[in-house]
């Protein structure tokens, strides 16, 4: 038997029990032989303690008064019956009446009270019931209130981990997408371009770059600077557009090749017509690498 | 536990009960002459008032006399039995009131002094004195903590919430030492009668 029985089979026989708490326990009694030997155990060591307190007679008035207060309940069954007396007549029929009617009045009396009582046994057990049920109920709602705090912190965990995750994935990103950009310089044979710098920022997954040229030497007019892209498997460099460089030989532009070309292409510089060819018909004045 | 007169043989309290229960009042009488010396100075000392313990004496012992039926032997012993009723009779007197602190300590102050002479004041009922005595030794041998507080839901009618709120203990400490020192008393009284 567990503890807490044990307590309540103490707190019962000692009275300390609140009376819902009481007729609640008395029902868990009921169909329990175990507890109920507790219960009985205990309850007598309970009467043993009044029998350690000092008797004293009460007075002989309130054993008259008990006694002729008592009546034979519904449940006794006297063991004393009335003599039997021949009627004397109306007088005595009368008289009889009467003790027949208020007999009937205390059969029916008794009645309603233990109707009475039987519905107040009743009702506290379903009070105790109704009480018992309100006390799970609180106590669910506690561990669901609980259970779902602790999911909450887990949520909220969780969603620090994705924050971290995604800030991790957008920096493998950039990582990613600064691996797949190619710099090549552009270098020339030509001793009038070799003091020219040309630098070529290639992005192969979104096929287009970025040109810059400092220090250019001059271009004769009518003729433009042309960029092209030298694709091993493409038999013609690819046009990548014109470029224009200012006085001071500067330029700054982003070109998209008009074809599709492969991860191994070479970038050049060739001098061409004003305004630019559909395929290479000058010098290659740089190439890169 | 069982009377002695002059001249019938030794009814059992059990045998005297069911009777009561098959409402033989002078069966009742008997039974009110055997325990009401000890239930009442039960009652005068939890409720610290003679009139008050006169009318629950009152009232108890009409409950036991509607109530006798219910008894089973089996169950249990008669003088609990008794004992219980009139108890509770005396509880609810005591919770009906709002006196309840201010009887406690002087009901435990007497009780501690006068449980001693009851085991030498009890009159020819051998096993009654003897189980009285066993009591109060395994009362004296309990930890201040369990009996102290065994004493106050003995003699005070205070529920355990109502314990804990006054003296402060928490409820699981209150009931625990009710428990174990219960335990022990009923241990102590088994073990005596062995």
């Amino acid at each position: 038997m567990n503890e807490e029985l044990q307590d309540k089979a103490a707190l019962y026989a000692l009275g300390a029990l609140e009376p819902i708490e009481a007729s609640a326990f008395e029902e868990q009694m009921f169909g329990d032989p175990e507890l109920s030997a507790l219960v009985g155990d205990l309850c007598e060591t309970t009467a043993a303690m009044a029998s350690t307190v000092s008797r004293v007679e009460p007075s002989s008035e309130i054993r008259a008064r008990i006694m002729a207060s008592i009546q034979p309940s519904q449940t006794q069954k006297p063991l004393q019956s009335t003599p039997a007396t021949q009627s004397t007549g109306w007088r005595g029929m009368v008289g009889w009446g009467i003790a027949a009617g208020l007999s009937a009045c205390c059969v029916f009396l008794w009645n309603e009270r233990s109707q009475l009582e039987m519905q107040v046994s009743v009702l506290s057990g379903n009070e105790a019931d109704a009480m018992q049920l309100a006390e799970d109920r609180r106590l669910d709602s506690q561990r669901i209130g609980k259970e779902l705090a602790q999911v909450r912190g887990v949520l909220q965990g969780v969603q620090a981990d994705l924050s971290s995750a995604n800030a991790e994935v957008a920096q493998w990103r950039e990582k990613d997408a600064m691996a797949q950009m190619r710099i090549a310089t552009l270098q020339s044979t030509v001793d009038e371009y070799q003091q020219g710098v040309a630098v070529v920022v290639w992005d192969s997954e979104k096929h287009e770059g970025m040109l810059k040229l400092e220090r250019m030497p001059a271009i004769d007019p009518g003729k433009d600077y042309q960029l092209w892209v030298v694709d091993p498997k493409n038999p013609k460099p690819v046009n990548a557009g014109v470029v224009r460089v200012d006085e001071e030989g500067f330029a700054n532009i982003q070109f998209k090749p008009v074809d599709a070309v492969s991860d191994a292409a070479k970038f050049a510089l060739s001098v061409e017509r004003e305004g630019g060819v559909p395929e290479n018909e000058g010098p290659i004045v740089l190439i890169g690498p | 536990m069982s009377s002695r007169s002059e001249s019938q043989p030794i009814e059992s309290d059990e045998a005297l009960l069911l009777r009561v229960g098959r409402g033989d009042e002078t069966a009742f009488g008997a039974l009110y002459d055997r325990f009401s010396g000890r239930v009442y100075g039960m009652i005068r000392q939890m409720l610290r008032d003679e009139k008050e313990a006169e009318d629950v004496l009152q009232d108890g012992f009409v409950s036991v006399w509607e109530k006798a039926a219910a008894f089973d032997p089996d169950r249990g012993k008669a003088f609990p039995w008794v004992v219980m009723h009139l108890r509770h009779k005396a509880i609810d007197r005591l919770r009906a009131r709002g006196r309840r602190a201010q009887t406690l300590e002087n009901a435990r102050v007497e009780w501690q002094t006068t449980a001693g002479e009851a085991v030498a004041s009890t009159d020819e009922q051998v096993e009654c004195n003897d189980r009285a005595r066993r009591l109060t030794k395994a009362v004296n041998e309990l930890p201040e903590a369990q009996r102290e507080l065994i004493e106050m839901a003995f003699l005070s009618g205070l529920t355990h919430h109502d314990i804990s709120v006054q003296t402060g203990i928490p409820l699981g400490t209150v009931k625990t030492n009710i428990r174990r020192g219960l335990l022990k008393l009923r241990d102590g009284l088994k073990g005596g009668r062995a």
